[in-house]
């Protein structure tokens, strides 16, 4: 905006504020400072900074799975039955190629072939079936609304840029989380939670390293940074009220603040100051707003049954998911779930088996539950990691035993609702699934689809930043059509 | 070393003096017939003011002139502009020379009638320049009608899309982007750039710089540049500060020029993409076209009072009307009065959600009159198989979410009787099997829950056991 016209906006806003600091109190203050940040919208209608979705959505809200430390596709979803007979054979110099390999194993002397060692089947879906390790037996079973891409690929090897790059299309940090651009772009629908919600589950054996700047808004307006619900104690920190406060109190008190911040801003104009007393009536609203929602008491035994039985254990995979379900429903737009541990460098077939038995009934319990209420024809529900695993064995192998080292080139990340076609498969790996052979999927390309089920065209959410527009994609992104319905 | 376009461009500056001084000159010559003006000082400033009279209108004809040759602009308006103030500034110099001259009575009531006829051809000329920068409506919109007439010039009938399959895409999607935001500076009376597109020939005719528009190649068309300049940049169309076209518009016209840029009838509905068909004319949206004119019928304040209640109210999509509202915050609240409060919205509802509120059948009688309404939400609530038969009115009902709601096979018939329903979800209803199976085929899409998929084959050479 022109720094000129939003300086009268800012204007207009502070007799609004005038008006309720003398007049009908500061309960209002709350609905004029929906939107996209400061400027009271001249139409009513408008929200967030696009106002509208530029496409009619097909998804009206994501739920994203991310299990940090990249799971290994060849032992859940990228089936190579030909690599049994290839056991502890040397890696073709021919199929690796250029790879750059990560510090870990470019010490090794060889790289042997480690063929998984767990069994797949093949479930019934749209196509010719989709195999699925016994890892993943109930996961299996939802292959019908599964769209499962097998060639994501990335450009980065370590967890890191890794995580950065999916989470905000660009693998230095600093640059918004894709929940924040959505938060920016289409705003709010529930003026009582935030867009954008994060909720991190631990998992078992090696866990990388994760923190805030994952779901920050980089030099978007703060408010549209991801809040954290915790797993234990307030899901919130520092939502309650101290005892002894009451309602009331904190109402005068947060009005009084909010004065004081308001003749800070007149005097400054720093656009910060809105987004502090945005997010001081946020955290009022949230005080109602959070208790209810986890109030899982209301949950009948049947659809608890559904995620298994760590459900009812706050902070566990599968407690967020059903979390996820009850944000979902309370029109939370961008609802991000971080799943630790898949990181396994060695005793994979032990560590993996502990992570799936963690997430493989929560997450087709989710989508089960979603289809039952009718929510997944306009939830998208995305699974995956930051990269994938590679076929050649790190540190000791055995049949039984294997490690596998960080693999960019090819991994698998399945979707489902929300606008992607129901129960396929997409793109093909080479014999040694190292390779993309057939439809490969970049980052840019994957995050360009998902804005497209939102109703975003991703080359027209942009930010003026630094004397340029950032946008998520950066300067790339296809949407993928094959995969939408 | 200074541009003969720089010249040229001093033209909007100079024209007004001219303007200015006539009126003065008026004045001293109508007080000189009732004061006594036989004295030098009015003689001196009589001459000094026509001097700089005939000079401005010379100027200002000079300036236009070659501003003229610039070649921005052209077509029947230019023609007369420029012809009339070659004249102005011709008959500005026989002026005078008479008041030079002239002593006699005689002379001098000629030189007021030359003087008079002078004034009235400069605003005729006047006219002209102010409908080559201000287009040829700018003064007649807002007239009297009388006046209207008077000025020859009444706005043209804006061509209504009309919802005929039988015209030709190019009529009903594209001329009327054109007619509404370019025709003003490249129609029939003026043609800036020497372009104009008031019709399918002129626009492929294109202008100055050659053809505008390459059938097949949007990235290339010099329309579809001008139109993704950055606004603020010179060239931009249309100019900075005059109304700019929706993205939508805009697509629509790099998938014309696409699609091959044709002008035949023969395009059929189905082959627009989705994203598109929202400028078409819509069947259901009481006339109006654009978003802001729709708000701009919605009742503002009740709007912001629902919004007070925080309800949740939003477009679709940006150049969309409709409405898509849904009640997370206060969903506990929500009752059939709540329902009822929507109802001067009616006309732009299409996706409705009371899922988990306290809304029963109390209030489908109010959502039967939702006429745009596609999507119903209604999981979880105290609705039941009796109420649900007024949506059969709902003529554009396409997806119906029932489940957690406990019916009877009842329902059925209801839902069969729903003319456009594609989708109804009726997990946990007690419809029995044999209800759902009548159901489902063939137009109804019917969900109650994930099928779990069934093994296929296994993996016979697998390590593991
Ligand atoms: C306010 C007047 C105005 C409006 C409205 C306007 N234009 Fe123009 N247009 C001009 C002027 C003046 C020029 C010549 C200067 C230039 O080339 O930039 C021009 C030039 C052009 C040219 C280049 C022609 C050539 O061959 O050099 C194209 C193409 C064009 N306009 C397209 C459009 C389109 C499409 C619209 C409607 C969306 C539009 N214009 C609306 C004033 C206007």
């Amino acid at each position: 905006m022109d720094p000129l016209e939003s300086y009268y906006r800012h204007i207009t806003r502070r007799s609004f504020f005038k008006k309720t600091a003398t007049g009908i109190g500061g309960l209002a203050l709350g609905s004029l400072l929906n939107g996209p940040g400061f400027a009271q919208p001249a139409d009513p209608l408008q929200r967030g900074a696009l106002g509208a979705a530029h496409l009619a959505p097909k998804a009206k809200r994501i739920i994203y799975l991310f299990q940090n430390g990249a799971p290994s596709q060849l032992d859940l979803f990228d089936y190579k039955p030909g690599l049994v007979d290839q056991f502890d054979k040397d890696l073709p110099d021919s199929i690796r190629g250029e790879q750059r390999v990560t510090g870990m194993t470019s010490g090794q002397s060889r790289f042997p072939i480690a063929p998984s060692m767990f069994k797949f089947s093949r479930y019934q879906n749209q196509q010719d079936g989709l195999w699925v390790s016994e890892l993943y037996p109930h996961t299996g079973r939802m292959a019908n609304e599964l769209c499962v891409v097998r060639t994501l690929f990335t450009e980065a090897i370590n967890h890191e840029p890794g995580i950065t790059f999916l989470q905000t299309g660009n693998q230095l940090p600093g640059r918004p989380s894709m929940g924040s651009w959505i938060s920016y772009g289409l705003g709010r629908v529930n003026e009582n939670l935030p867009a954008f919600v994060v909720m991190i589950s631990q998992g078992f054996g090696n866990m990388q390293a994760i923190s805030n700047r994952l779901w920050s808004s980089g030099f978007l307006p703060s408010e549209h940074q991801g809040v954290n619900f915790r797993g234990s104690g307030d899901p919130v920190l520092f939502l309650s009220d101290p005892r002894g406060i009451s309602r009331a109190d904190r109402r005068r008190m947060l009005d009084a603040v909010a004065k004081l911040n308001q003749e800070e801003f007149d005097r400054t104009q720093d656009p910060e100051i809105l987004t502090r007393i945005a997010q001081y009536e946020m955290a009022y609203r949230m005080q109602m707003s959070v208790p209810e929602l986890t109030n899982i008491k209301e949950e009948t035994p049947a659809t608890l049954d559904l995620y298994g039985p760590e459900v009812t254990k706050p902070g566990s995979f599968a407690y967020n998911c059903l979390m996820a379900r009850r944000l979902a429903e309370r029109g939370v737009r961008f609802i991000q779930l971080y799943n630790r541990g898949w990181d396994q460098h060695g005793n994979l077939p032990h560590e993996i088996s502990l992570q799936a038995r963690a997430t493989d009934q929560p997450q087709a319990g989710l989508l089960q539950d979603l289809k039952q209420r009718g929510m997944l024809d306009d939830t998208l529900v995305i699974w995956g990691g930051e990269f994938g695993r590679t076929v050649y064995c790190q540190g000791g192998l055995s049949r039984t035993n294997y490690g596998r080292d960080h693999h960019p080139r090819c991994f698998t990340v399945w979707m489902a609702g929300g606008g992607v076609k129901p129960g396929i498969s997409y793109g093909k790996t080479d014999d040694y699934g190292y390779n993309i052979v057939e439809h490969g999927v970049s980052v840019h390309d994957f995050h360009a689809t998902i804005m497209h089920l939102l109703g975003i065209e991703h080359e027209r959410l942009t930010y003026r930043y630094l004397g340029r527009d950032f946008r998520l994609t950066d300067v790339e992104g296809n949407v993928i059509r094959d995969l939408l319905v | 070393m200074i541009k003969w376009e720089f010249i040229g461009r001093l033209h909007p500056l100079v024209l007004h003096v001219p303007i200015g001084l006539i009126f003065g000159l008026l004045l001293i010559e109508g007080l000189s017939w009732v004061v006594d003006s036989g004295t030098r000082a009015w003689r001196v400033c009589r001459k000094a003011y026509m001097t700089l009279l005939a000079l401005s209108t010379v100027a200002a004809a000079v300036t236009g002139y070659i501003l003229s040759l610039e070649g921005q602009t052209d077509g029947a308006t230019l023609i007369r502009h420029k012809w009339l103030g070659i004249t102005a500034a011709v008959v500005s110099l026989v002026l005078w020379i008479l008041t030079i001259k002239s002593n006699t009575r005689v002379q001098a009531v000629f030189r007021v009638l030359v003087l008079w006829g002078l004034c009235a051809l400069m605003v005729v000329t006047g006219h002209f320049g102010g409908q080559l920068t201000h287009g040829p409506h700018f003064l007649s919109t807002h007239a009297p009608p009388a006046l209207q007439a008077f000025l020859g010039s009444a706005p043209l009938e804006t061509r209504q899309p009309s919802a005929d399959t039988s015209i030709t895409l190019y009529g009903a999607l594209i001329q009327p982007i054109l007619d509404s935001h370019c025709v003003s500076c490249h129609g029939p009376d003026r043609q800036s750039g020497q372009f104009a597109v008031h019709t399918a020939e002129a626009l492929m005719a294109g202008g100055r710089s050659g053809p505008a528009v390459l059938p097949g190649a949007p990235q290339d068309s010099e329309l579809m540049k001008r139109l993704q300049l950055p606004p603020d940049e010179a060239g931009h169309m249309p100019p900075q500060g005059k109304a700019q076209l929706s993205p939508v518009q805009i697509s629509a016209l790099a998938w014309w020029i696409q699609a091959g840029a044709s002008s035949d009838p023969g395009v059929n509905r189905d082959e627009i993409p989705q994203s598109l068909l929202s400028l078409l004319p819509q069947p259901d949206t009481t006339g109006q076209s654009s978003p802001e004119e729709i708000s701009s019928h919605m009742d503002e304040a009740l709007m912001r009072r629902l919004e007070d209640q925080q309800i949740s109210i939003q477009r679709i999509t940006q150049d969309d009307p409709r409405l898509w509202i849904s009640f997370p915050a206060i969903s506990d609240r929500v009752t059939d009065e709540t329902v009822k409060q929507l109802m001067p919205l009616a006309p732009w509802i299409a996706w409705l959600d009371l899922s988990d509120t306290h809304v029963t059948s109390g209030a489908l009688p109010w959502i039967a009159q939702m006429p745009a309404l596609t999507e119903l939400n209604l999981r979880h609530t105290g609705i039941d198989a009796e109420g649900l038969k007024s949506l059969v009115q709902n003529p554009n009902l396409e997806r119906l979410n029932l489940s957690g709601i406990s019916l009877d096979d009842t329902v059925v018939e209801t839902l069969l009787n729903m003319p456009h329903l594609k989708r109804v979800y009726l997990w946990g209803s007690n419809v029995s099997q044999a209800g759902l199976q009548r159901l489902s085929a063939p137009r109804i899409e019917v969900i109650t829950d994930a099928t779990p998929s069934e093994v296929l084959s296994t993996d016979p050479n697998a390590v593991a056991e």
